[in-house]
């Protein structure tokens, strides 16, 4: 028992002072993910107590939060200098299509939200 | 108008005198139908009318146009309660007090030539020097019309109208100018609308005939015969003339007036002509068709119109139209005669006519005419033609006349004319016998009658029968005409009427033997809806021809029917109430869906303001992370497309919340594919100019 819970602390330290390392961009960006999950999850806790009623306004607004945190993590990706995948992508070209897709998601979030 | 507000008060009583009238002449004689289409005056019509004209306490009828429309339509009605002493006297007074127009005169002068009064001399002396200026002032048709008119009345009072034949020749000059191209009629140069009235109007002139020229009076014979020839037949054969929108100049009217307008002319203009005017008999009876409408006149005036329009069809020559009407209904059991009246159109009766029976068919048969060329005599007493129709060889029936009235000439009579021949219908009935009438309740196996009785018509004996399931009702009589033969009616039905009103009807077949049914209480049982209890048991017969039909309970009877099986429990069919079939049905009570249960609005607010804390929270973490905008360029075009790309998204965010709010999804697109252009450029510049310094700084 107690050797979990120290091996846990370990843990939790060891990623601590490795994350501290990320570049800020990236920070940044973990950031407005949280922020986004955050929000995903104060809507639910209202809904569990108010009930579903518009369930479209509900799901365009859980929706909208979880596309967001999606297209974050693929900028994420697509930014992060330690990736291979996408060494040859600018990262400026990255922004441009996070910015051109949460657009479009937004526009379908909007019709929906009614 | 006080003459007009009491006449109409008096109306509703002249109304219900008509009414009265009218069930009486139904229920005590024959009623007579129209049989050449025109409905004469009768004596209520007259009433009625006479009931529009209630003279003031100075004898006149409210002003002085009223007045002479009163005293004239009075005197063709023949009615003499009227004041002439007092309004003579009153209209030389009139006359001296200063007026403007001649209308005035015009008016005093005719209500003086319809009373006949003595002072004649007296009121033409005044009016004379003022009318010589009117007549040279006038200037509209209607202006010329009232002057030169009241001039062709006061010349035979006056010395002086030799003097007038000068000023009426200019008058007659200029009258000329307000001729249309195809015999139309105006009232001033200007006017481009032609008139009827106008037309008639101008005929008026005629009056004056030593005055003016033959030529004129052949002008204005033109003008009436093209106004007669151009005249149209509305619906159904009635003639009348048009109001033209110019008539509101003249004072309005109407068709009534129009027409009355044309016909005062037209008897003017046949006064004075040799050969007089002849008019298409078709158009006489249409224009007498229409004057003759019921409920043409609804005001003190337009009574005036149509009984002075009427008077000048009495008047009409070569012949007089005549209304003939026959009776419709004759009575064999009471020895009828057919009867026609023939009168003039104000309804005084005409006895100096040829009435000739020329056929009489029984419709449905081709047989021969029962009458054929019979003469009609003329009784003084009713004022009708009687003709001894009916012999004890007549068919019952509906019968086709033909009639045909001719003119007999005569010194000091004038001649009449009925239109054409006459066709009528008439109906001969009789009251039919009724005997052997036997009812009887057999037994359904056997055919022994267990009852039975014999019932005579017009005895009311109180028959008690009762029966059961297994047996038989019986009904037999006979029916005979007058003649002695079989009569076989429209209606022979024999009716079972429960006591709570559930009613069966039965047809009564006939045979050589009579009428006969057979109720089979077995098979009906199902049909009765095993309704047990006291039925009364009427006879219906009926006739078109028949005087006597009659609705007859015979008897009454005590039906004992088996219950009703188990299962089916049959709802008699009572006769529903009228009101319950055709009364409103019951209100139906909409249930709308429930709207949803929302939740309390400070709840939602509470929660709003938490969605909003992450965003705080979003904030806060970039301060702590050293989040900056050192790099955003600020000056130069990259700059410019730095916050153009900027202020292009946040547009693009605030299309979403109006699109949220209010607009619809085509507008939004429509406006967002332009604001997508706009910020692409921008976006690309200051993307690739980030890119380049931050290659550049890679490479440096």
């Amino acid at each position: 028992m107690g050797s979990t819970i120290t091996d846990a602390q370990a843990l939790v330290t060891a990623l601590r002072s490795a994350y501290a390392s990320t570049p800020i961009k990236l920070k940044i960006i973990d950031l407005y993910v949280v922020f986004s999950l955050a929000t995903v999850l104060v809507q639910v806790i209202y809904m569990s107590l108010v009930g579903s009623f518009p369930f479209n306004a509900f799901l365009s607004g859980i929706l909208s939060c979880i596309g967001s945190a999606v297209l974050a993590v693929c900028l994420r990706m697509q930014v992060n200098k330690e990736n291979k995948e996408f060494k040859n992508l600018p990262p400026e070209r990255a922004f441009a299509d996070f910015v051109l897709c949460n657009l479009v998601l937004h526009l379908i979030i909007m019709n929906f939200l009614g | 108008m006080a003459s007009t507000a009491s006449g109409a008060s008096r109306l509703p009583l002249a109304w219900l005198r008509l009414l009265l009238l009218g069930w009486l002449f139904a229920v005590v004689s024959q009623t007579t139908c129209a049989s050449n289409g025109l409905q004469p005056l009768s004596d209520a019509d007259r009433e009625a009318v006479a009931g529009y004209f209630t003279a003031d306490a100075d004898g006149f009828y409210g002003s002085l146009q009223e007045t002479y429309h009163a005293l004239r339509a009075l005197e063709i009605l023949e009615q003499s309660n009227v004041e002439s002493q007092k309004i003579c006297d009153s209209l030389v007074g009139l006359v001296q007090a200063p007026h403007d127009s001649v209308e005035d005169a015009f008016h005093v002068v005719r209500i003086a030539e319809v009373l006949q009064c003595p002072h004649g001399a007296e009121v033409a002396k005044v009016i004379v020097p003022s009318l010589q200026a009117a007549v040279e002032k006038a200037k509209s048709l209607l202006e010329l019309h009232y002057s030169v008119a009241t001039i062709a009345i006061i010349k035979g009072w006056s010395s002086k109208s030799a003097s007038f034949n000068d000023a009426l020749s200019g008058v007659f000059s200029s009258l000329k100018e307000l001729a249309g191209p195809d015999g139309t009629w105006h009232y001033t140069k200007s006017s481009s609308e032609s008139s009827a009235k106008a037309a008639g109007l101008y005929t008026f002139f005629s009056f004056p005939t030593t005055a003016i020229a033959y030529h004129v009076i052949g002008h204005i014979k033109t003008a009436a015969i093209k106004l007669f020839d151009n005249l149209e037949s509305h619906d159904q054969g009635v003639f009348y003339f048009q109001e033209s929108k110019d008539d509101a100049s003249s004072g309005g009217g109407g068709t009534l007036e129009a027409t009355w307008a044309v016909l005062r002319g037209s008897a003017a203009l046949a006064a004075v002509l040799p050969a007089k005017l002849k008019v298409e008999v078709e158009k006489v009876f249409g224009i007498a068709k229409f004057l003759l409408t019921p409920g043409l006149a609804l005001s003190a005036t337009e009574a005036f119109y149509q009984l002075d329009s009427l008077s000048v069809l009495e008047e009409y020559r070569p012949a007089v139209p005549v209304s003939v009407q026959t009776s419709s209904i004759l009575s064999l059991s009471s020895n009828d005669n057919l009867e026609v009246a023939v009168t003039t159109v104000l309804g005084k009766p005409v006895s100096q006519v040829k009435v000739t029976l020329v056929s009489a068919h029984c419709i449905g048969a081709d047989a021969p005419p029962v009458w054929s060329s019979q003469n009609l005599n003329y009784v003084e007493n009713s004022g009708k033609y009687v003709f001894h129709f009916l012999s004890a060889t007549t068919d019952l029936g509906k019968y086709k006349l033909r009639l045909e009235v001719c003119s007999v000439k005569s010194e000091g009579h004038s001649s009449y004319m009925s239109g054409g021949p006459v066709k009528s219908d008439i109906t001969v009935i009789s009251a039919i016998g009724i005997s052997d009438i036997q009812l009887a309740v057999l037994d359904s196996s056997t055919g022994i009658s267990d009852f039975s009785a014999v019932l005579e018509y017009g005895k009311d004996e109180n028959i008690t029968l009762s029966a059961n399931h297994l047996q038989k009702l019986r009904l037999s009589l006979k029916l005979t005409s007058p003649s002695g033969s079989p009569f076989n009616p429209q209606q022979v039905f024999l009716k079972l009427v429960h006591e709570s009103h559930v009613e069966h009807l039965y047809l009564v077949k006939s045979s050589t033997k009579g009428f006969q049914l057979t109720l089979d209480f077995l098979g009906l049982v199902e049909k009765l809806q095993y309704l047990s209890g006291t039925y009364n048991v009427v006879l219906i017969v009926g006739d078109m021809t028949m005087e006597n039909s009659f609705v007859w309970t015979l008897a009454s009877l005590d039906l004992d029917l088996p219950a009703a099986p188990e299962g089916k429990p049959l709802p008699p069919e009572a006769p529903l109430e009228i009101t319950a079939r055709v009364g409103s049905k019951p209100e139906i009570a909409h249930i709308f869906r429930q709207p949803e249960k929302r939740p309390p609005t400070l709840l939602s607010n509470i929660f709003l303001s938490l969605t909003l804390l992450p965003l705080i929270g979003f904030f806060i973490g970039l301060g702590c992370l050293g989040a900056n905008i050192k790099l955003f360029p600020m000056t130069g075009l990259p700059g410019v497309a730095a916050v153009g790309f900027h202020g292009a998204v946040a547009s693009i965010l605030v299309l979403y919340f109006l699109f949220w709010l209010k607009l619809d999804l085509f507008t939004t697109l429509k406006v967002l594919g332009f604001l997508g252009l706009c910020t692409l450029p921008p976006g690309h510049f200051i993307l690739s100019y980030l890119a380049d310094s931050s290659a550049k700084q890679k490479t440096a």
